[in-house]
């Protein structure tokens, strides 16, 4: 593996029974970087992520933490990571403030006034029993057990389910200053925007196979955007035809759908030469960033 | 904020034990209160039971051999007799089975079903460590729920004319502890391999069921007396520690079968994948 790499997967295969877990697998995550693991569900980026904490071993291949296999050294791996898993079960009948006790005596003790930090940040009630906690503030708590012992390596599944939109910007600024401070994150996802929005490069991984590791800005450019215009009076179908990048995928009498690549200033540039009632960007599905990769939706 | 005094009270060695017995403090007071209640229950029969002894006698002579040695030999009114047959033969080996059974279960199965194994083995604890924690929890469950029978039946069992020796009855409720932990440890094993709880209370409690029978049949089926050595249950009360006292070969036994399921338990859970 390349020196420093805090994760590298090489030729990392995991199958069970006859359901596809993960194919030959390789990719490298950099010292301070956070990485997108953008896959749709059932793809494969549990399966990957749990092979990384020795939860399972791989098939064949190997998964390397620190440069530390995942297998023979996962003690030493564990004491370096920080997990958030997407299915997220906690102990029911413990209180907030018992379970971070909990995990931070299993971690053999961890920095208090950094632990009361994140639960303020996040606007956790650490008083009540788990079990009567709404599935937003369960999140919290796993949040704030996967970030308190400050982490080399934050490894979170699927890690804003089930947060509204005011926590989430709480949880992209604890990522940012993860970075900041030059530790790194892999952070798996289905949602594109949110890997835009956090992450330095990505890999996608659609049926167990990893399809492209792509920086953001290459992702970006490359991926497709829906935008749904609204005119007054007729669509004029015409003028949109030619631009670059773009393509009408629906025309009504009045309203055009438009696929766009790269920049949106065409599309808008030549929009405000009409009426324009209503526009409406929709945020690319996983769907049109393999249509990017592939030129086809379905079946890659 | 409150959890700031919290943090460093615990440490990492012993979280895991730690943790599970207090889990089970509200279910242990429930369990001792029950074995106390069954005692006192037992204890305080025993006058109105010698005093009907020769009815008695005459209606244990003539059941069947096996439904005798079921329910503890047919001196049902001596001391050690009744306790055998009140509290040795059913009532406390299935208190102690229950409950050690289920926590055995719960253990790693248990935790790996309801899915809060994954994040407690992401922290750097090993494998080994949590099969040990919970085995010691469950230990110290089980010998806490004996020495509680105990000391009722040390306490209570003379003032109603219940005499038997001290020695005597710490023989006989240290095979009751080790039996049942056997089998608690059995579902540990068999939870720690599969990972499926229903698996692992099936495994315990049918072959503690088919052990108490074969026990049970081999007093009074000849071919099969030789196979009642195979009976943890032969260990437990063959060799009648309320009239004989400590038969060292007994607790050896019973702990050698806790001892190898444990090994079976750390071997199996270290590589195993876990479920999602």
């Amino acid at each position: 593996m390349a020196p420093g790499a805090v994760v590298a997967a090489r030729d990392l295969t995991k199958t069970y029974g006859r359901t596809r877990g993960v194919v030959e697998l390789d990719f490298e995550v950099e010292p301070g970087e956070v990485f997108g693991y953008l896959g749709p569900n059932g793809a494969g980026k549990t399966t990957t992520i749990r092979t990384m904490l020795d939860f399972i071993s791989p098939t064949s291949g190997q998964i390397e933490v620190f440069g530390l296999d995942s297998r023979s050294d996962s003690v030493e791996i564990h004491r370096r990571v920080g997990y958030l898993p997407g299915e997220l079960a906690l102990y029911e009948r413990m209180t907030g403030t018992e379970y971070l006790a909990h995990f931070a005596a299993l971690r053999g003790g961890v920095d208090e006034s950094f632990v009361a930090e994140l639960v303020e940040r996040l606007a956790l009630d650490t008083s009540v029993r788990i079990r009567s906690l709404s599935h937003g503030n369960r999140q919290k708590v796993g949040l704030v057990q996967a970030f308190m012992h400050r982490p080399e390596l934050l490894v979170l599944d699927e890690p804003t389910q089930g947060l509204d939109p005011l926590v989430q910007q709480t949880f992209y600024e604890m990522v940012s200053e993860v970075r900041g401070e030059g530790r790194s994150v892999f952070l798996s996802s289905h949602v594109m925007p949110e890997v835009e929005r956090l992450c330095d490069r990505a890999a996608i991984i659609r049926e167990g196979r990893l399809v492209a590791i792509e920086d953001i800005g290459d992702l970006k450019t490359r991926s497709v955007k829906t935008i749904d215009l609204h005119f007054q009076g007729p669509a004029p179908v015409e003028a949109f035809a030619t631009l670059p990048g773009v393509e009408i995928s629906e025309s009504t009498r009045d309203a055009i759908r438009l696929r766009v690549q790269g920049s949106v200033d065409p599309v808008i540039k030549t929009a405000a030469r009409y009426e324009v009632l209503d526009i409406e960007s929709h945020e690319p599905s996983l769907e049109d960033v393999f249509l990017a990769f592939y030129g086809k939706g379905e079946d890659v | 904020m409150a959890s700031a005094t919290v943090l460093s009270h615990e440490r990492a060695l012993g979280a895991v034990w730690s943790k599970t017995l207090r889990d089970q403090r509200r279910t242990l007071l429930w369990w001792a209160a029950g074995i106390l209640l069954v005692v006192l229950m037992y204890a305080a029969f025993y006058p109105s039971v010698k005093s009907n002894a020769d009815q008695f006698t005459t209606y244990m002579k003539n059941l069947p051999k096996a439904v005798k040695d079921m329910v503890g030999g047919t001196n049902i009114a001596s001391p050690a007799g009744y306790l055998n047959s009140e509290i040795f033969s059913f009532m406390g080996p299935i208190l102690l089975l229950v409950y050690a059974i289920g926590a055995g279960a719960r253990a790693i199965a248990g935790e790996e079903e309801s899915g809060t194994l994954d994040l407690l083995l992401s922290t750097p604890v090993r494998r080994r460590t949590v099969v040990r924690d919970k085995f010691v929890a469950m230990l110290v469950g089980a010998f806490a729920l004996g020495a509680l029978a105990w000391l009722g039946t040390v306490a209570v069992a003379p003032a109603f004319g219940l005499h038997v020796a001290i020695a005597n009855l710490t023989a006989a409720f240290l095979n009751l502890f080790l039996v049942g932990l056997a089998f608690g440890t059995i579902a540990l094993a068999a939870g720690a391999a599969t990972g499926s709880k229903t698996l692992a209370i099936g495994v315990a409690a049918g072959s503690a069921l088919v052990t108490f029978l074969l026990k049970t049949f081999a007093a009074a089926v000849s071919w099969l007396e030789p196979y009642r050595i195979l009976s943890p249950f032969y260990y437990y009360t063959g060799h009648d520690p309320l009239r004989n006292g400590f038969h060292a070969l007994d607790p050896i036994v019973l702990a050698g079968i806790s001892v190898v399921a444990i090994v079976i338990a750390l071997v199996t859970f270290e590589g195993r994948d876990l479920a999602t």
